[in-house]
């Protein structure tokens, strides 16, 4: 009787698991290899990684792709916040009309947002460079900030910011001390996705980098078209070790950090 | 004397074509407890967002101590509410959302903690302060919301439907204690509701409210005993409304029979309404009875027994009695003469009193 049935459904996701991660665990393994292709491995050697630190041009591309991602999401973040803020005090078929041109520009193509941007700063004369991917990527993070801010404000309760003005509060202070630290996690959320959309966008950053300038999934790109080179192999498994520590970190501040209890379901899977 | 602290004149308020308010006329004496009782959308809470200042009137005057107050902002109204919801703030403590008036007018920091404590001592919750709003009942939320409100020392304390997102043996007791905190604090209150028990067992002054207008406005007494029209007798309590007919002064004619009654200052043979409340009618034996008639149901309620009795002329009473009796017999249904109140159709309520006082003079 005690026969226990095969569990179908734990391979299932041990099968998905293993799909997932297989060619991320073969290129980090390869990154190991003192060889240079990735068709035999050739024992353990930290040659590529050496390789890499030496690299000065992939080493100021991280720092140029951090700093993008970091200061567009931070003013994607004000935007976005002030964005949804303004769309929910919006009244009737504004509101609506309003958050679906923001949903437009959710769905669509990255192809399509990069060729606009590419018409659009040539047109006005902007050089391609640094302050074209920021404009760009603040563009597209900020609907992604506004989706992510605006349930947080929707459950708040109308009255709260009656009760702030009932008990002397101006609108700024209403505004500072009672409504923002109350969507506080919504905003930390669309922080984090932001800074994953912006770290590993590919399609619209490809339009708008111009010659001196590039970002890490550009450069990884267009090297791989000229033959693999085990050196964005290390790269890769370093970033993979960094976005591991990320979740982790994340994981264990909203277990255990966290006064008040609240935790923001943040997909950080993207960062790679 | 007591003075008046707030004055309504011809407030009107309207939301786009939508009249919420016509003419609203009144005057709020300091110190008392005053219930503005209304079913849903009859725009007591509107006239409470009017008092507190989130709302402006459309036409008309608002006078808080004798200054005219239409355009001051609420946050400079020494006013404070609390809300149906309570709105606490979800990311302060308990002390933080009571300390939160407190900060934002300057006070000093070693006052705030003291008038805090003391705040929620009022309200029993003494030693909750470092407390998350999550982790408080309803009950308590409750609590927090009224101590963060009178924590400002407001002149005047709105309240929205305070007590009715609690269960019912907690809003009675709630209903006690909020009486006490009044008289021990001697501010006004305004208390908005729409459960009549509440309003009866609070105030001392009711203003009922229906379709933007007030009604009628009394002391709980005055209001259960003598309702100016059919709305109010039917909202407040539980009665018999009948067609009558007032053929002189203290007597009135029920479906062609004459009774005795106290009211007067009619026209002969003016048709009017007669309120009798079902405490007041006894059941009795077929000889002594007033009217005659047959039970036809009977309902144990706890406190009382709540039966329906047609009469030979087949109108249905509805009698509340201590006492049983059974379902098919006949019985006699007796009241006196004080327990009939006659109302007169379409009466404004300074007809009213104006009659009421003419005619309780001779007495």
């Amino acid at each position: 009787m005690s026969k226990r049935h095969f569990n179908w459904s734990g391979l299932y996701l041990a099968l998905v698991f293993v799909i997932l991660y297989a060619p991320i665990v073969y290129l980090v393994v390869f990154s190991f290899s003192a060889g240079t292709t990735m068709e035999h491995y050739h024992g353990f050697s930290w040659r590529h990684y050496a390789d890499l630190f030496g690299d000065t041009r992939m080493i100021t591309i991280v720092f140029n792709t951090i700093i993008i991602a970091l200061l567009a999401s931070l003013i994607a973040t004000i935007i976005g916040t002030l964005g949804a803020l303004a769309i929910k005090n919006t009244r009737g078929k504004w509101r609506n009309s309003l958050l679906s041109l923001n949903n437009v520009l959710m769905v669509s193509p990255d192809v399509i947002i990069g060729a606009s941007f590419l018409i659009f700063f040539t047109m006005l004369g902007i050089r391609l460079g640094f302050v074209s991917v920021l404009l760009s990527h603040i563009a597209f993070c900020i609907p992604i900030v506004v989706l992510m801010v605006l349930p947080k404000i929707n459950e708040l309760s109308p009255t709260l910011v009656d009760a702030a003005y009932d008990l002397g509060a101006t609108r700024w202070q209403a505004l500072s001390q009672v409504v923002l630290p109350a969507i506080t996690p919504g905003i930390g959320a669309g922080y984090f996705m932001a800074l994953t959309y912006s770290l590993d966008d590919f399609a619209v950053t490809f339009f708008v980098t111009g010659n001196g300038f590039s970002t890490l999934s550009v450069e990884i790109y267009s090297r791989a078209r000229q033959g693999i080179n085990l050196e964005i192999n290390a790269l890769s498994a370093i970033m993979f070790l960094v976005s591991l520590l990320l979740v982790l970190g994340y994981y264990f501040i909203s277990k255990h950090g966290g006064r008040r209890n609240r935790i923001v379901t943040v997909k950080e899977g993207d960062a790679q | 004397m007591a003075k008046n602290i707030m004055e309504f004149r011809h407030v009107e308020k309207r939301f786009d074509d939508n009249v919420v308010l016509k003419d609203i006329d009144f005057t709020i004496e300091a110190g008392k407890f005053y219930t503005l009782l209304g079913p849903s959308g009859s725009g007591k809470t509107t006239i409470l967002r009017l008092i507190a200042g989130f709302d402006q009137p459309t036409s008309g005057e608002i006078l808080f101590n004798g200054q005219k107050i239409n355009n001051v902002p609420a946050n400079q109204r020494q006013v404070n509410t609390v809300f149906q919801d309570y709105a606490l703030f979800p990311h302060m403590n308990v002390a933080e959302n009571v300390a939160f008036g407190l900060q934002i007018r300057g006070v000093k920091k070693a006052e705030i903690k003291r008038r805090v404590q003391e705040a929620l001592k009022l309200v029993q919750l003494e030693g909750y302060g470092e407390r998350e709003i999550t982790a408080m009942s309803g009950g308590q939320r409750q609590r927090v919301a009224i101590a963060r409100a009178i924590v400002n020392e407001p002149q005047v304390l709105l309240l929205d439907e305070a007590l009715s997102a609690l269960d019912h043996k907690l809003r009675v007791n709630m209903q006690t204690e909020l009486r006490q905190l009044q008289r021990q604090l001697g501010i006004t209150f305004i208390f908005v509701t729409h459960d009549q028990e509440e309003a009866l067992a609070m105030s001392d002054q009711i203003m009922i409210i229906n379709d933007g207008t007030i009604q009628q406005t009394g002391t709980p007494v005055d209001i259960y005993d003598e309702p100016l029209n059919h709305f109010v007798a039917d909202f407040i309590g539980e009665s018999n409304i009948v067609p009558g007919i007032m053929k002189k002064d203290y007597l009135v004619s029920i479906n062609g029979q004459d009774f005795e009654c106290v009211d007067a200052g009619m026209r002969p043979n003016e048709r009017v309404e007669v309120v009798i409340r079902p405490e007041d009618l006894d059941i009795t034996s077929v000889e002594q009875g007033q009217l005659v008639g047959t039970v036809d149901t009977q309902l144990f309620r706890g406190v009382d027994y709540q039966i329906m009795v047609h009469d030979v002329r087949g109108h249905e009473w509805k009698i509340n009695s201590i006492h049983k009796t059974t379902v098919g017999a006949q019985v006699g249904i007796s009241f006196d003469p004080e327990d009939i109140h006659v109302m007169r159709y379409n009466e404004t309520e300074a007809d009213f009193d104006a009659r009421l006082d003419s005619y309780e003079e001779d007495d």
